[in-house]
């Protein structure tokens, strides 16, 4: 197990150099960060002395591994376009916003999902399965930011109920995370409708309604939390999926998080803040993919990882 | 009953499912046609201001700068009366795209980065927006040597920094002097050092102690003289709030507090004071707790919401949580259509142009680039119908431009200069001319990338390229991302290669000196080189002659003209959307700083 252990560790390390190589490298192919970073009419002296001073006069391969040995030194660097910020405290300032936005699209996804779920299996094959199917395949088909400004449109122009965007209280989180927590719907609602549906088949469902037990009883009780199982496993797969995919929806909704930072940090070609973003969204996703290998491997003994 | 219950519990979360996607449906077709009214603006009379006709500006001369008059002791900029009612509000929301790099220690980004301290600063002087005069601002009366060399200032006096421990002085203007040339700044640091910094190859003024510099005398600390490197007649224009960087720094609060403090809480001497700024998403400010030597600005606080997305801006305005907002052209029909304005700048605020690259002196000039050759550049010029791009892109909104640089309105303007006439024949006679078979014509590559204020460039790029085709040229077209171009022009490698541009509105002067000289002239942007005009620019820059001056760039003029340097294309306005249940007057004095200026002059709507 400890070998199990070790041998994924080295190789989450691998993948995150490689990651960080990669990323490196298609930054630089955007071009010289320089030409965005300056004043159009800025001179060749201030442009001179503007490489120098973030190392961009040197090879490649030197920025590089000046690059990696400030990163293992917790060091991401400073960002050029914010005129010499550090860049953990950029991350510090945006991270617990975009954590706070992922969180909630998580609860909105099973807030809708579940009883969704569990409802078109309850009445599978009557109008109810078929429009359940319908909501959670527009959340799945159309793409978060339309449905996104379409949710801004509706709920902050027209009825005015919330705010269009920004970060100012309860109010403002509903509508970027209905939008960001939609697309998983379908995904989670199937997963609950197929498990429930398997577990209103078994024995002891069939006994428990012989015995005249309440049907919401039955369902709630005895049906969903067996069911559950799944579904829930695949949601805590996507919250990785939510940390990271809320770049998008934070520039819709003026939401100040690592995903708006991106952003920003691509339109500015600010390359250490591009490179700190993408190498911390992939350490999630190596994290959770890496805890959840170790717990299987630690569950369920059967399981055999050479 | 539990189950029953149970059932209309279902039902009710599905009725709000289907409910929910009911109106996502109705929404998609059909918006709503009235705004909705802000909270507080409901008893606002309606009172939409109009979109304004093209304004025809005064052009700015020497005299106007202020450098051709020996004394010169204007006017202040009169102080609007205070307006009676109540005001519908008290705060100003403006909604805009981000500025590329945000940052409140203005000197470290330098150029127009800066616009996030624009409602909170203060310069020397104060351009007239309609006639570029220059008004006293912290600088009260100036006055200039013979030999252009030596500046005499008369500064305000009593002027208050935000953290009222200090008031402005001359050891606060050569501080920021120090700043704007620090080695670390990102603005025109070097142009500081060339016309007043010490000898030498150093750029900084950091030699002096903080607050001092050879280069200014202070006869008292409301009285400074310049001694300058070189003859400067146009300083009222280059330390105006016209241009981007020399904004005034409180020498004593950095000494109090340290740059740490700029960068969190930063103060200057302007109407609004600097109170939160959230990264990414806001800059709050609040009118000054004292009288303001200049103006109390009607709203008690403004806000700036940065919102990448254009939608976003709409949806902001239209739901009553900005009263201005950044509008791009293409949707401002639907929201003059929803009872909202659209408000046009006083100047104009872009010069919109086609670049003809590989125009260097020798050292990068190639014989065989087709560019060089005036025939093939003046076909280039009447293969492009400029009315069917102003029609089709710009709503006949721009101005169309004859000579690129020079506005109507410049004092070096001549008014004999046409716009080049649509006439694909001549084009196609003007390529047999220069050598160029029928359906043979020169090869040249087309670059085109999307940029703030002007989206369109990608756009325009595709007719322009299919008339240029249509006449003869081969086009490689490139359309994509601005970045590279500039990575290409800035190096001068753009031999061959034709590239859509939009720069600011400035003087033909301040033009020549930016875009259309070498790197020997200290040149930057070099997108037209030619020895004459070198000669030219550096007899205009040496000069104390106001007359000379004008006719020096008139002829720098008449020979890019002649010589079709460039494909001028025209100058375009900044617009925005207002509310006008809450604005009463917002006039956009210039469009550079992205709409983070002069709102001490917006008006509220009073009842």
């Amino acid at each position: 197990m400890q070998r199990f252990i070790f041998l994924r560790v080295v190789q989450s390390i691998v993948a995150l150099l490689v990651i960080s190589a990669i990323v490196f490298a298609l930054a630089r192919v955007t071009g010289d960060p320089v030409a965005i970073l300056l004043p159009e009419d800025a001179s060749p002296k201030v442009v001179q002395q503007v490489r120098e001073k973030w190392g961009l006069d040197q090879p490649i391969y030197v920025q590089y591994a000046r690059y990696i040995g400030n990163f293992v030194q917790g060091d991401f660097g400073q960002a050029w376009a914010y005129g010499g910020v550090p860049i953990t405290e950029l991350i510090a300032r945006r991270l617990p916003n975009t954590i706070y936005l992922a969180s909630f699209a998580w609860a909105v996804s099973a807030a809708l999902a579940l009883p969704i779920g569990v409802l078109v299996a309850v009445k599978k094959d009557t109008a109810f399965d078929w429009g359940g199917k319908v909501v959670a395949l527009i959340g799945q088909s159309a793409p978060s930011f339309a449905i996104g400004l379409l949710l801004m449109w509706v709920f902050a122009v027209i009825l005015g109920w919330l705010p269009t965007s920004g970060n100012a209280g309860f109010k403002s989180i509903i509508l970027p995370g209905v939008a960001l927590g939609y697309y998983n719907v379908a995904a989670v609602m199937r997963l609950t409708r197929s498990s429930m549906l398997e577990v209103l088949d078994t024995e002891y469902v069939k006994l428990a309604r012989i015995k005249g037990m309440p049907e919401r009883k039955v369902i709630w009780k005895h049906c969903f939390r067996n069911a559950l199982i799944v579904p829930f496993t695949y949601m805590g797969l996507i919250g990785a999926v939510l940390l990271t995919g809320s770049v998008v929806i934070e520039t819709v909704f003026v939401w100040p998080g690592l995903g708006d930072l991106a952003i920003d940090a691509i339109r500015n070609r600010d390359f250490p803040v591009i490179q700190a973003v993408v190498i911390l969204f992939a350490a999630f996703y190596i994290f959770i993919n890496l805890f959840v290998d170790v717990m299987y491997a630690y569950l369920n003994p059967r399981i055999r990882y050479n | 009953m539990n189950k029953v219950v149970t059932l209309r519990r279902v039902r009710a979360a599905i009725g709000g499912v289907l409910g929910l996607a009911m109106m996502l449906a109705l929404a998609c077709g059909a918006p709503t046609e009235e705004p909705a009214a802000p909270a507080a603006a409901t008893e606002a009379p309606a009172a939409p201001t109009p979109t304004t006709e093209l304004a025809q500006p005064a052009g700015m001369s020497d005299a106007s700068a202020g450098g051709a008059a020996p004394t010169a002791i204007p006017e202040p900029t009169d102080t609007p009366a205070p307006a009676a009612g109540t005001p519908v509000q008290a705060d100003l929301r403006v909604a805009i795209t981000p500025p590329y790099a945000e940052n409140l220690l203005g000197w470290r980004v330098g150029g127009t980065n800066q616009g996030m301290l624009q409602p909170m600063q203060e310069h020397l002087f104060q351009r007239d927006y309609i006639t570029w005069e220059a008004r006293p601002m912290l600088a009260t009366e100036w006055e200039v040597s013979e030999d252009g060399r030596n500046w005499h200032f008369q500064l305000r006096e009593d002027v208050l920094f935000h953290h009222q421990e200090d008031t402005f002085g001359v050891s606060d203007f050569v501080f920021s002097l120090q700043l704007w040339s620090h080695p670390e700044s990102k603005g025109a640091g070097d142009w500081f050092h060339e016309f007043l910094g010490p000898d030498g190859d150093q750029r900084s003024f950091e030699v002096d102690t903080l607050g001092t510099t050879g280069a200014v005398e202070a006869v008292s600390d409301s009285e400074m003289i310049w001694h300058a490197n070189r003859p400067e007649l146009w300083v009222p224009f280059w330390f105006s709030d016209a241009t981007t960087d020399p904004l005034i720094y409180s020498l004593d609060y950095w000494q109090k507090n340290g740059e740490e403090a700029y960068g969190q809480n930063p103060v200057g001497t302007g109407p609004w004071q600097h109170v939160n700024y959230e990264q990414g998403a806001k800059l709050e400010y609040e009118r000054v707790p004292y009288e303001h030597w200049r103006i109390t600005p009607d709203f008690e606080t403004l806000t700036f919401f940065f919102a990448e997305e254009d939608l976003t801006r709409v949806a902001m305005l239209r739901a009553g949580e900005a009263d201005i907002a950044e509008i791009p052209r293409e949707l401002q029909t639907e929201i003059v259509d929803a009872g909202y304005a659209i408000t046009q700048s006083t100047l104009p605020a872009f010069m919109v142009w086609v670049g003809i690259g590989g125009q260097y002196l020798e050292d990068k000039r190639d014989a065989n680039d087709p560019n060089t050759n005036v025939l093939v550049r003046r076909a280039m010029n009447h293969a492009i119908d400029r009315d069917a791009i102003n029609e089709a892109f710009f709503d006949n909104k721009m101005e169309l431009m004859a000579n690129t640089g020079w506005h109507p309105t410049d004092p070096s303007y001549n008014p004999a200069w046409q716009i080049p006439e649509y006439d694909p024949d001549l084009s196609r006679q003007l390529l047999a001319e220069a050598g160029y078979d029928e359906g043979a014509g020169p090869s040249i590559e087309f670059m085109s990338g999307k940029l703030v204020g002007v989206p369109e460039l990608t756009e325009i790029a595709v007719p322009i390229i299919s008339w240029l085709e249509e006449v003869g040229f081969s086009v490689d077209a490139q359309i994509g991302e601005f970045q590279p171009i500039r990575t290409r022009y800035k190096a001068r490698e753009m031999n061959g290669t034709l590239w859509t541009h939009r720069t600011g509105f400035w003087p033909s002067g301040r033009n020549v000196r930016v875009y259309f000289v070498s790197p020997n002239q200290q040149g930057s942007v070099y997108m037209y080189e030619d020895p004459q005009v070198e000669d030219q620019y550096d007899r205009w820059k040496q000069s104390v002659s106001a007359t000379e001056r004008e006719d020096l760039m008139r002829e720098v003029g008449q020979f890019m003209y002649e010589q079709n340097a460039t494909i001028p294309l025209g100058f375009l306005f900044a617009e925005f959307g207002i509310n006008p249940k809450v604005i009463a007057e917002y006039s956009v004095n210039n469009s550079y700083f992205g709409g983070m200026k002069g709102h001490e002059y917006t008006r509220v709507v009073r009842h």
